[in-house]
Order: structure tokens, then sequence, then C-alpha cells
């Protein structure tokens, strides 16, 4: 389903990604990891957020529990890296699914409470048990991880995080074309109608919150080993609101949203630095901007200016304007969540 | 489906009802606004669990399961405002029903060839035709029912539910319907229909299941129901025009309101079409029609509530009132007493009475709601309790007396004795009869057009959004007319076009 000319876009931004990750300097290093895994975060949250409609405030809590799981099993437990990171997303999964049995009875206000809600308790057990967490003093990674004998650098990290961005986007684009993603997208249009179809909406909507909630420890799992160090503090409330933030202005719903939503929430914060407290100031306001000037996102907005400037080019709504569309759709919902 | 029955809160929905749709057979639900169909409907999907009785699929008891339970054994239904997958295209929609919940891998594609042909088959035999690839949003009314009906049907059913599909239809569309749905009962599926639309309704069914008050009072074929007495009584009320003596009426002069050339649509359908209406001060009107026919809407286009969205001319004795939104419509006089009451639930009897006034000023306030409290002595007995726990008829008078205490020029009721035993119904009408002897202005719909005969002074029949026909009550309520746009029938509907095609 994915175009031919697509994919060759799609292959050349991964090759510059990576040829630019393989020699830049280790400031941006570090910036292209952090945006590989705030990226990741998003498209996760994107599943959620772009495909069922669903509303999270507290998923920075599933990415607390992966760093955590994941620093746990190496220090305490002695597992290498990868399956420290494997059983990082089994656990979180296990723990969205389990959210979800509460979080899927209600919605709108009452589910962003719940998320909410399930934020707060997982920063204050990672403040509390102090034998375990090391509560707020945080925990050390003692050695940088190591993938089958080779230690990671931050430039591996770097590459990594993107190998698994473009993996992403490209298992989103799959669910989103499977039966389960169609799913999503209808019982946010009309939930009766969905059910009258045989769809059972529990399973749908409990399966996008587990690959959301996946999505998120695997962000966890790249964030320990590039920072070495996790404390409570690492994971703010603060930065679930960035993420929905970030695919929000990015555009909710399409693929590549997330992405530029991602960049956007590691870069501003980097560019704005000399307005020091009033970083939060200016990012409200281009917020406001951005919802305003394009409430289907960055993404929508460059969609429809190609499409004003090639009228020609798609007579019929295509794919194309099709997803910008659901983009709009669910940005408005979100809006008028997000008022209430 | 035997001995069906729910109630809600108090109210039994639906008793006891029983019936069988036959494989290959079209069977309908009719009957009067709240008589139940729309309940038994949602019991057999499977949206709400039935206090007593079985549901019987052939041998299998499928009482109380699920709706996406239900949809996978073999029951699809359409609802009775389409209820499409807005961001999804045509196709999309059909092929994700294809998959009767069985959803595949999470990567796997929705999408393949040998789906898609079944999908667009489908299309076709519903007689969708264009771009599948449209958004389903960007359909026409009439294309999003048969898009609907393509998708309930790409379940592969053994039972089709349909909830009012020709609502909101233009005549074409609907013969096509007719049709449609005949096709698709020669497939062996048994095809259930809940519908206002009596021409269709009597053309198209094997079986017909009249409901009242939540009972079946009639089974049978069309000829047995139209002239069933039960189901005449159920449909035109008992009251006769003309019975009782009239209050002498003070000389009507002038125009208390005044529609002209009034359209109204509900997003693409239109609902009402080229009104021409007047009231004089002190008279009563009555609205009739089937149920579609655009009563309701018509209350809400002069009351200025949206939807619908309405062009034309409305005049509120000499002043232009159609560019007023809402409440100051109601502040100038124009004040409608909905449908389904609409009392405030949370407040109590008296609470309701002082928000009725609020918009007045210099007002005695509790001189006023003493005088409704003579007019409605049980509402004073009930003064300090909330809204919500009075009895449908309590409920109703409180409305009534609310919309009083707003000050009407004029009065329009949007069918007061909707849900009502005819004893409440005899005592509301009785203090319209009051209000009209006193010279306020009335306007009032009813589906017991009787009722609303015997009250009004003149009446317009309305079909399919425009005026068939109006004059004086009592002539009115002779007209054949009037029974055929309530009861259906070949011949008679023909006559009412040709009289209708005179008429203008």
């Amino acid at each position: 389903m994915i175009s031919r000319a697509s994919l060759l876009i799609a292959v050349a931004a991964f090759a510059i990604a990576i040829g630019y990750a393989a020699v830049a300097d280790s400031y941006a290093v570090f910036l292209i990891a952090t945006i590989s895994l705030t990226a990741i975060a998003c498209i996760g949250l994107n599943v959620l957020l772009g495909l069922a409609g669903q509303i999270s405030l507290g998923h920075i809590g599933f990415m607390a529990i992966g760093a955590y799981t994941t620093v746990l099993l190496m220090e305490k437990a002695g597992w290498p890296y990868l399956a420290a990171t494997a059983g990082a997303i089994v656990l979180v999964s296990i723990v969205g699914g389990l959210l979800a049995l509460p979080a899927l009875r209600v919605r709108g206000p009452y589910l962003a409470m719940v998320t909410i809600a399930f934020g707060f308790i997982v920063e204050h057990v990672t403040i509390e048990w102090r034998d375990l967490t090391g509560g707020g003093n945080g925990l050390m990674l003692s050695a940088p991880p190591s993938v089958f004998g080779y230690a990671l650098s931050e430039r591996s990290l770097a590459i990594a995080g993107i190998v698994l961005v473009f993996a992403g986007l490209f298992l989103f684009e799959r669910l989103k074309r499977s039966g389960w993603g169609y799913a999503m997208r209808a019982a946010r249009d009309t939930e009766v109608a969905t059910r009258s179809l045989g769809i059972d909406l529990v399973h749908v909507r409990a399966v996008a919150f587990v690959i959301s909630a996946a999505a998120m420890a695997l962000a966890g799992a790249l964030f320990a080993p590039l920072q070495g160090y996790i404390s409570p503090s690492s994971f703010p409330f603060l930065q679930s609101v960035l993420l929905l933030f970030g695919v929000m202005v990015g555009g909710a719903g399409s693929a590549l949203g997330p992405v530029i939503g991602a960049a956007l929430v590691v870069l501003l914060p980097e560019a704005l630095s000399d307005l020091a407290e009033y970083r939060l100031l200016a990012f409200g306001v281009l917020l406001f901007v951005v919802l305003r000037a394009a409430p289907s996102g960055i993404v929508g907005l460059v969609e429809q200016l190609v499409a004003k400037f090639r009228p020609r080019a798609s007579p019929r709504p295509g794919p194309r304007s099709r997803r910008r569309m659901s983009i709009r759709r669910s940005s408005k919902r979100i809006t008028r969540r997000g008022s209430t | 489906m035997t001995d069906l029955s729910i109630s809600f809160g108090g109210v039994r929905a639906v008793q006891g009802v029983s019936f069988q749709a036959a494989p290959g057979a079209v069977t309908s639900i009719i009957g009067p606004n709240g008589a139940g169909k729309t309940s038994a409907l949602n019991l057999l999907c499977g949206f709400y669990r039935p206090q007593g009785g079985t549901v019987m699929l052939g041998d299998r008891d499928v009482t109380g399961m699920t709706s996406h339970l239900l949809a996978r054994v073999g029951v699809a239904r359409t609802f009775q405002t389409t209820q499409l997958f807005g961001s999804l295209t045509i196709l999309e929609n059909i092929l994700l029903a294809e998959r009767v919940g069985r959803l595949g891998g999470v990567v796997s594609a929705l999408r393949n060839a040998e789906t898609e042909g079944f999908a667009r088959f489908l299309l076709r035999f519903a007689g969708v035709d264009g771009d599948v690839d449209r958004l389903a949003d960007s359909l026409s009314h009439g294309e999003k029912r048969l898009v609907e009906i393509a998708r309930a049907l790409a379940l592969r059913p053994r039972i089709l539910l349909l909830d009012e599909p020709a609502a909101g239809l233009s005549k074409g569309d609907k013969q096509r319907l007719t049709a449609l749905l005949r096709r698709i009962a020669d497939l062996g599926i048994a095809v259930i229909i809940v519908e206002h639309d009596m021409p269709m309704i009597m053309s198209l069914s094997d079986l017909i299941v009249v409901l009242d008050g939540g009972k079946r009072i009639a089974i049978g074929d069309a000829t047995a129901i139209r002239n069933d007495p039960a189901v005449r009584k159920a449909y035109l009320g008992d009251a006769t025009p003309g019975d009782k003596s009239r209050a002498p009426r003070p000389a009507r002069q002038g125009t208390a309101l005044e529609v002209k050339a009034l359209d109204s649509f509900y997003g693409l359908s239109r609902a009402l079409n080229g009104i021409d209406l007047v009231v004089a001060p002190g008279e009563a009107v009555a609205v009739l029609g089937a149920n579609g026919a655009g009563k309701t809407t018509l209350m809400r286009s002069i009351a200025g509530l949206e939807p619908p969205r309405s062009t034309g001319e409305v005049r509120l004795a000499e002043t232009r009132i159609d560019t007023m939104p809402a409440h100051v419509r109601a502040r100038a006089g124009v004040v409608l007493v909905p449908e389904g009451r609409q009392v405030f639930p949370e407040l109590t009897v008296k609470q309701n009475l002082e928000l009725g006034a609020y918009a007045r000023k210099g007002l005695d306030l509790d001189a006023e709601i003493e005088a409704m409290f003579v007019r409605f002595p049980r509402l004073k007995e009930r003064i300090e309790q909330r809204a919500g726990l009075l009895s449908g008829g309590e409920q109703q008078m409180l409305a009534v007396a609310r919309g009083l205490l707003t000050g009407p020029k004029i009065f329009m009721l949007d069918e007061p004795s909707l849900g009502l035993a005819p004893l409440v119904v005899d005592e509301l009408f009785a203090s319209f009869e009051r209000l009209r002897s006193e010279g306020m202005t009335i306007m009032v719909v009813d589906q017991m057009a009787g009722h609303a005969l015997a009250l009004a002074d003149r009446a317009y029949l309305l079909e399919t959004g425009a005026i068939l026909k109006s004059g004086a009550a009592d002539i009115i309520a002779e007209d054949p007319l009037l029974e055929a746009a309530y009861l259906g029938g070949e011949a008679q509907a023909g006559a009412a076009q040709r009289l209708a095609a005179q008429a203008r």
C-alpha cells in the first residue's frame, strides 16, 4: 500500500539520518538520540490518540516503568541489555493492559483523569519504594550497555534509535491499514455501529493501549542508557503533556506527524534556552498558534499547501486528503476534550 | 421473539411482545410515537437486555447476547440516523464489516483483492454508484443509507434489522429502497423494519406487527392491519372533533404568526419545503402528519432552535423574527413546549417554574406561580420535589406551566400526549381547551390526531415536509387524506398526490 515514491523518500531520509548521526558531533548525536526516543514514544501515543481517539495524560508513567525495569534487570539481575529491554516491554504491556481495563470504562475528561492518576502513582512509587528504585536519588547505570559484546556508545544508541523510528513508522502504517487499525478509527467515528459489526470495542481499545504502552517502554529502555542515570524527576507529569503536544502539533493520525512533533519538543527547548523559565510560556503560545492555524497539525498543514499548489494532482479525494481529514477530525476532538 | 419485555424506570416500554420473522420475508414493526418500536428493535439487536422473554435465532437462544456477539451469529442492523465511519472510505466501511469482528493480525492489511471484489459487488447490489474511495462523510443522505445497508449485508447476516430506513429520503430514493429491501428478502434473509412511512410499509411487508404503549395490538398482513379498528384508534385517537360545546371565541383578526416560504435542512437533507402558514391571534392550529412529515421541524424552525438550518420568513405579529436567535424569540413570546417535555430533572418543580419566568422583568412571580397551581393542582402537591421524579403526565404539566410563565404570544406544543396514559391525555387537553378559551394562541402537533383536531380551529396536514392540505379542523378531520397520511394505502396516497398537484 505504501507507494514507490514515498518508499524512495523514506530510504533516502533514512540514509541521510544514519549518515548524519555517524559524523555529527557529540551534542548533535545526543539530540538525535533524544529525538529518536521521543519520536518512538510519540508514535506509540499516536496509536492511542490518532487512531483510537483516546487521550492519555499519564503515558510518561509507562516510560518510567520501562526505564526502571531495564536498569533494574541489568544492575540487579545481571540481564544483558537486549533481554532487559524485552523484559521491560513485556512488563509494561501487561501494565498497559491492566490499566486499559478501568481506563476504557470511562471516556473524555474522565479518561484523562484516570491516566493522570496512573502517572502520579508511578511517580510516587518510584520516589517511595527506596529499596528498589533508590527513591529520589534515582538509579545509576554502572557501565554502558553492550549488545553482543559491543559497548553501546551514544552514537550507536542514536543510530539504533533512528532504525527503530523508521521501523516504528513502518509498523504504524501497517497497523493503520490492518483490520485493527480500521476498527480503532471506526470506533472513534461511531461506537454503536462498530459494535454492530461484531467488533469487540474493549479488545480494540485495549490493544491500542497496550501497543502505545509498549512503545513507551522501548523509549524508556533507550532513555536510561543514553542518560546513564534515571530518577523520578526524569519523568515529570509535564513530559506526558509534551508528548501529547508533539503528537498534536505534528499531526495526530498521520505516520510522520509524531516524528516532526518529537523533533519540535526536543529542539525547541534547546533553541529557546535563552528564555530560561519563559520557555514554557513560549511553548504554550506555540501550541495555541499551531492549533489555531493548523488544526490538523504540521503534516496536515503541509498537505493542504501541497494540495493547494497542485490542485490537479489529485482531482478526487485520494489517500492523501483522506488522511488529512482523519487527522483534522481527531485533533478537533482532542481540542474539544482539552478544553473541558 | 416471545413475550419480550423491558421497562425503564417504571415505564414499561415493551410488554410481552411476540412475533416470528420468517427468512425471505419482510416483517414490519409499526406503531405511533412512543409505542416501543425502537425499544423492541434494541432488544433484538442486543443493545438492551430483556427483563423477560426469549429471542430465538433459528433453534438458538440468543436472548441477552451483547450486540457484537449477535452480529457474529448473523444479526445485522442499520440505524435511524445513519452511522457510517465518516473518516473511512465507502469501501473501507464495507471491508471492515466483512471481517465480522475477526480483525486478523495487527500488521496484516485489511484490504485484499478478494474481499474488495466482494465489497464492490455488495455496493453495486445496494445501488451505490461512483467512486468507492470517497469518504463516507462526503456522501448524500440517500447514499449513506445504501452504503449502511451494504455494510450490514457484508456481515452475511441471517437477520437484517432496519431502523426507519426511509426517514429523510425523497420519493425516488424510497422506491429504490423498497425494491432493494425486497431483493434482500429474496436472498433468504429475514428483513425486519421499524418504519413510519405507511405507503412503503403497506406495499413491502409480508407481516406487520403493530405496537402501542409497548403492547402488541395487532399482527397480520397489510390489508388486515389497515382495516383493524384497534390500529385506527391507536393512530388517530378516538376523540372526535365537534362533540363538545365550544367556548365562544373572540373575533380573530390580524395575524399572530406568519410563516412564508420556509425551507429547513438537517445537514444536506431537506426536511421542510416551502411552508406557508398563518395563525390568527387567539386561534388554535393543529399541525398533522405522519412521523417524519416535518411537524417537529416546523416548530423548531419557528422557535429558532438548531438544527434544523432554515431559510424563509417568520413574523410574530408585525415583527420579523427569523433572524433572531432562539432565546430572543422566546423572550419575544414564541414559546415551545418541546417533545419529550425537557423539564430540568435535578431542579424542583418550583425552580423549574421560576426558570420559566427567568427572562420576564417586573413580574409578581409568586402570584404567577400560584396561578399555575390553580391550573394544574397536581403540581402544587409536588412543589418541592425534583422534577425528574415526577410521572410523565406531571412532567408534561410542568413543562406546559413553565412555558406559560415565559409569557407566550404564541404557544407551541410538540407531542404533548407522547407516552402518556389516555386519562392523563384527556386531562392535559382539557387544560389546553381552557387556555384556548382564555384567548391564548396555540399551535399543537400531536400523534393523536383526534385530540389535536378536537382542540384546534384549523389544521394543516403535512407530508414529506410540505403542506398537503389546510382548512377548518372539522373538515380536515373528515378528509380521507388524513387517514391516508397516517395509515398509508396505495390508492389513497395516489389520490393525495393528485389533490396536492391540483392545489398547487
